[in-house]
């Protein structure tokens, strides 16, 4: 069994952890509770086997229980990461409002993904990690993370396209 | 064609905002405790950093401690060895062989340190007698000073009484004038009365008198005007009414 310092993982990878969790959840609380339970699981996880990619372990995690959570909480997600994330990057609020707005679109049509397809997604686009490391997380072959990332890209498309389109005609209709 | 890259560039689009978001984030610092408390009490006795640490200390003081004391063990067994062993010359030659060279050799370094111990006691003594000095001139300012503030009150009461007194003589002399004068004045106000009341009472007395006078000179005349009165009529005795030129009499 491996002996690890928590401490210091924790001071080492929590920004890590914590910015996965963050930017799926977009919710204080909710990112909390996702950064205590990763640690939680991987030091569960480190007793039963050795780790030996710690990073990519946490990233997976906190992919992991953020897409759980995010599953669990549908729509009232929207609503919080609106109260929660400051818009402070854009010089016009009309389009800080739409780049938030695009971003819990997102997170809304990943959490309506199969599990495995956000996680591979996840893993690819916001934890940067190479297909192999994927695989090696998930227990996968390479060529099922591909499949999976080309399916999940293909829903997410097809998602956002058809949420844009819905709003468009409901714009429509109100002019 | 075109809608494809339209939905590219979307998913794009809100990748890259999901990318940004957040990026620039800690986690807080209560989360951060928190999470190292759970995974603490979630670890066994063993596997605490804490116990870890303590055992790399240890080790770590133990792998300089343990050389260190194996080379005193073998000075040790060294020197008992080499005492321990045969001594083939004399003590008491050996004694005044070395003697003279011993204490050529220790007496500098004895006198040094005499004389670096009485410099250092000296200096205690100097050191401890300014403290004592400044003590005793500190304590003495003080009481002088104390000495000096109640002379100055003191001072300052008595003058104070003493005007205060001289306050208090002229206002009982003020008062004592003010009395002789009213006094003075009522005595004349009685004066006056007794002389007003005097000269009254004189005045009464004379229009008495006269009052008196006259009225006795009245009733003779009107008993005179009864007498000379008869019924048949003034025509037949017509004197006139005498006057009374007395009355115009001063």
């Amino acid at each position: 069994m491996q002996t690890h310092d928590w401490q210091v993982i924790v001071q080492e990878y929590g920004p890590l952890v914590w910015q996965t969790a963050h930017r799926l959840l977009a919710h204080h609380a909710d990112a909390a509770d996702c950064f205590q339970e990763t640690f939680l699981t991987a030091l569960e996880l480190s007793r039963r086997q050795d780790v030996r990619n710690l990073p990519g372990l946490l990233v997976r995690l906190a992919t992991t229980r953020a897409i759980d959570r995010l599953r669990q909480n549908g729509r009232r997600r929207r609503t919080d990461a609106c109260n929660e994330e400051p818009i402070a990057r854009h010089a016009d609020p009309i389009d800080a409002i739409e780049a938030q707005d695009l971003a819990d679109r997102l997170r809304e049509a990943i959490a309506e993904l199969p599990p495995q397809e956000a996680q591979v997604f996840c893993l690819r686009h916001l934890g940067e990690l190479s297909y192999r490391q994927i695989a090696s997380e998930l227990q996968i072959g390479v060529g099922a993370v591909g499949v999976s990332l080309h399916r999940a890209k293909a829903r997410l498309r097809k998602s956002l396209g058809a949420t844009i389109a819905s709003d468009e005609v409901s714009h429509g209709q109100k002019r | 064609m075109d809608r494809r890259d339209d939905e590219r560039d979307i998913l794009s689009e809100a990748l890259a905002q999901l990318r940004q978001q957040g990026l620039s984030q800690q986690p807080p610092k209560p989360v951060v405790d928190e999470t190292l408390r759970r995974l603490a009490d979630a670890q066994p006795a063993g596997e605490k950093p804490d116990n870890r640490r303590f055992r790399r200390v240890f080790l770590g003081r133990m792998a300089v401690v343990a050389p260190l004391a194996a080379a005193a063990l073998i000075l040790v067994g060294f020197a008992v060895g080499r005492l321990s062993g045969p001594t083939p010359l004399d003590l008491d030659e050996l004694r005044e062989a070395l003697v003279p060279s011993v204490a050529a050799s220790i007496e500098p370094a004895l006198r040094e340190r005499l004389l670096e111990d009485m410099g250092q006691r000296c200096q205690a003594a100097l050191a401890h007698g300014f403290f004592k000095v400044r003590e005793d001139l500190t304590q003495q300012y003080r009481e002088d000073l104390t000495r000096y503030a109640f002379q100055t009150l003191a001072a300052s009461n008595a003058v104070t009484n003493r005007l205060l007194a001289e306050v208090l003589e002229n206002i009982d002399k003020a008062q004592t004038d003010d009395l002789t004068r009213i006094a003075r004045a009522i005595h004349q106000i009685e004066l006056n009365r007794v002389q007003d009341k005097t000269q009254l009472v004189t005045g009464l007395q004379t229009l008495a008198s006269r009052t008196e006078d006259e009225l006795s000179r009245t009733r003779q005349h009107v008993v005179q005007l009864f007498t000379n009165y008869q019924p048949g009529g003034f025509e037949a005795d017509p004197r006139p009414f005498q006057s009374f030129p007395e009355r115009n009499e001063p």
